[in-house]
């Protein structure tokens, strides 16, 4: 016989879960941000530092505090992307007082883990003078360079992570090029 | 310097030599005359350190699991090599991470003071509220280590020290009181002489001061108390009323107490005591004497053998006699004040007198009203006084991070130049 209003039969069981397990907006925002900002961060902070260990463990801590910072976030306040990045590099400046501290360690080639030994050697002349020239200008410049070039930041975002304007991180960037230009052809 | 301070100009070739990099990061051709530039560009985009499949793998795992495992945890480890003052300021802006990202920890925080107001008021403060069953009662007593009702309580007295002072005449002075305290020590193997009296104001309608009179006479009748003066006054609210002056025996005092006070709507009672123990032995010790000397002096009138000796005792006796009669008159009225209490007794009307109210009528809303106003001040008090005693340790901690905060910006800028 047929009940009627009823709409399954024979549930044994019914799984739930708590409100609580589903992502939140924070969470999904977090994981966008992780996804598109992973190798990019990754680059910044280890063009800057030029030492991919110390890059690796900065790009964790940085991920990971912003993680815990996350719904603090306002986006009204800016992009993600640069306040990531802020976070990268206050975490990378912190790591450049240590090392100032501490007996300075050998450079590791910024690109040495990344590429196999045979396609290092077979670099052409100008990029090695290139890399050379990247060691030589101050962090400053090689922190807007990574930025640039490593990271693919725009020009706004980098104003966003140094906490300035648009124009002025431009300037700032084009200076920086100019001098890396500089040094690279006193090298070449 | 901050070079975010800089106002930057970019001149025509600038932005033009900027435009060219943004487009040969696209891919795309530029004018010949930067041609080297754009190489440049696309050379460094090539330099791109890659991340390792490793570490990629790694981080990923980290993420997946929100980064509560034991992902690199280079700032933590960095925070610990700092010196005291920076693992304090560390530790102070952490403290204001968490408060502003862990929604939790102002609820705890405010129970937490909500449980320390709750100590320090409600727990000393059950005497400090009032009794439901009277409103504005101020009970106080010159002597509280003594019970009502232990006027004279052989074997159970306070000792002398802890007792009031008391000079021959049983007034407080301090001057007479290590010799009293003395005097009583030295014989406190007997009673205790306590002089107890008490003011009660009682508060009716103008046409219930009669009934109430009537009663008040009553009760003193019941505890074989005496009347020693009274006065009742008729009229409307506020001057019709009623004034006692009534001795009560000591012993009967707290029982004739609670009686008047169920009369009427108590508005107020005050108990004073006082121990007059020292006075009440030394008179009897003096009487004593002069009974001895009384004693004597007879013994020497029946002894003497001529008028001339005769007439000499005689008048030594008399003398001793108004003496002892003196002294025991002393004494007695010592007694008389230790075992009767002075009561006066006030029946008031008006507006403190609360219409229709009797002492019955338990905890109004007015009382809960009261106390809730004297709860709310203690605890606006307490958080006073904790503000007192938080904040200067809240600026020292903000100045401390405020400090640090601003070394660390300047240890990066300098980085930044190294």
């Amino acid at each position: 016989m047929k009940i009627p209003g009823r709409r399954s039969r024979d549930v044994t069981h019914t799984l739930t879960a708590p409100a609580s397990a589903a992502p939140r907006d924070a969470d999904i925002a977090f994981e966008d941000l992780y996804r598109s900002s992973r190798d990019d961060l990754f680059a910044y902070v280890c063009g800057m530092l030029r030492d991919r260990s110390a890059a690796e463990d900065i790009t964790a801590a940085a991920f990971e505090r912003a993680y815990r910072k996350r719904s603090r976030f306002d986006p009204n306040r800016g992009d993600a992307r640069g306040w990531l990045f802020g976070i990268a590099r206050n975490a990378a400046l912190d790591e450049l007082r240590r090392r100032s501290r501490r007996a300075d360690l050998t450079d590791e080639p910024i690109d040495a883990g990344a590429q196999p030994l045979a396609s290092i050697a077979e670099d052409r002349e100008s990029r090695i003078a290139l890399r050379e020239a990247l060691k030589r200008v101050s962090t400053r410049d090689r922190e807007l360079i990574s930025m640039k070039f490593f990271a693919g930041l725009s020009n706004l975002e980098i104003a966003e992570t140094l906490g300035t304007s648009e124009t002025n991180a431009g300037t700032r960037l084009h200076r920086a090029v100019s001098k890396l230009r500089e040094v690279f052809d006193e090298s070449a | 310097m901050s070079q975010r301070d800089e106002t930057p100009v970019l001149g025509p070739r600038e932005e033009r030599e900027l435009e060219a990099i943004e487009i040969a990061l696209r891919g795309e051709a530029v004018d010949p005359d930067l041609e080297q530039l754009a190489e440049l560009a696309i050379e460094l985009q090539d330099m791109r350190p890659r991340t390792g499949e490793e570490f990629a793998a790694r981080l990923d795992a980290a993420a997946a699991d929100g980064f509560r495992g034991p992902s690199a945890s280079v700032l933590g480890t960095a925070s610990s090599r700092g010196g005291g003052l920076t693992r304090a300021g560390d530790w102070f802006g952490r403290a204001i991470d968490g408060f502003s990202s862990r929604p939790l920890v102002p609820a705890v925080v405010t129970g937490l003071c909500a449980l320390l107001i709750t100590g320090v008021v409600v727990i000393p403060g059950e005497t400090g509220l009032q009794d439901p069953a009277t409103d504005d009662v101020a009970l106080t007593s010159t002597s509280p280590s003594l019970d009502q009702g232990q006027a004279v309580t052989p074997g159970s007295a306070p000792t002398a020290e802890g007792g009031p002072a008391a000079d021959s005449t049983g007034s407080r002075s301090s001057e007479a009181a290590p010799a009293a305290r003395g005097r009583a020590a030295a014989t406190d193997a007997g009673r205790r002489a306590v002089e107890r009296d008490a003011q009660l104001t009682l508060g009716t309608n103008p046409e219930d001061v009669r009934g109430v009179t009537a009663k008040v006479i009553s009760v003193v009748g019941a505890h074989e108390g005496i009347v020693l003066s009274s006065t009742v006054r008729d009229g409307t609210s506020g001057s019709a009323g009623a004034s006692f002056s009534l001795l009560i025996p000591s012993a009967e005092l707290t029982g004739a107490l609670s009686d008047l006070s169920g009369i009427a709507d108590v508005r107020s009672r005050q108990e004073n005591s006082l121990d007059i123990t020292a006075p009440t032995v030394s008179a009897s010790e003096h009487l004593r004497e002069a009974q001895a000397e009384v004693r004597g002096l007879l013994k020497q009138l029946a002894e003497t053998s001529t008028d001339a000796e005769r007439a000499s005792v005689k008048v030594d006796l008399a003398y001793a006699h108004r003496k002892a009669a003196r002294i025991e008159a002393r004494l007695n009225k010592l007694e008389r004040r230790a075992n009767f209490s002075r009561v006066s007794v006030d029946v008031v009307t008006g507006s403190a007198a609360s219409f229709g109210s009797t002492a019955d009528d338990g905890w109004s809303v007015g009382d809960a009203a009261h106390d809730a106003v004297r709860v709310l001040s203690v605890a606006a008090g307490v958080i006073l006084v904790s503000l007192a005693l938080l904040a200067p340790l809240a600026i020292i901690g903000l100045l401390i991070w405020m400090v640090r905060r601003s070394a660390v910006r300047r240890g990066r800028e300098r980085a930044l130049d190294e």
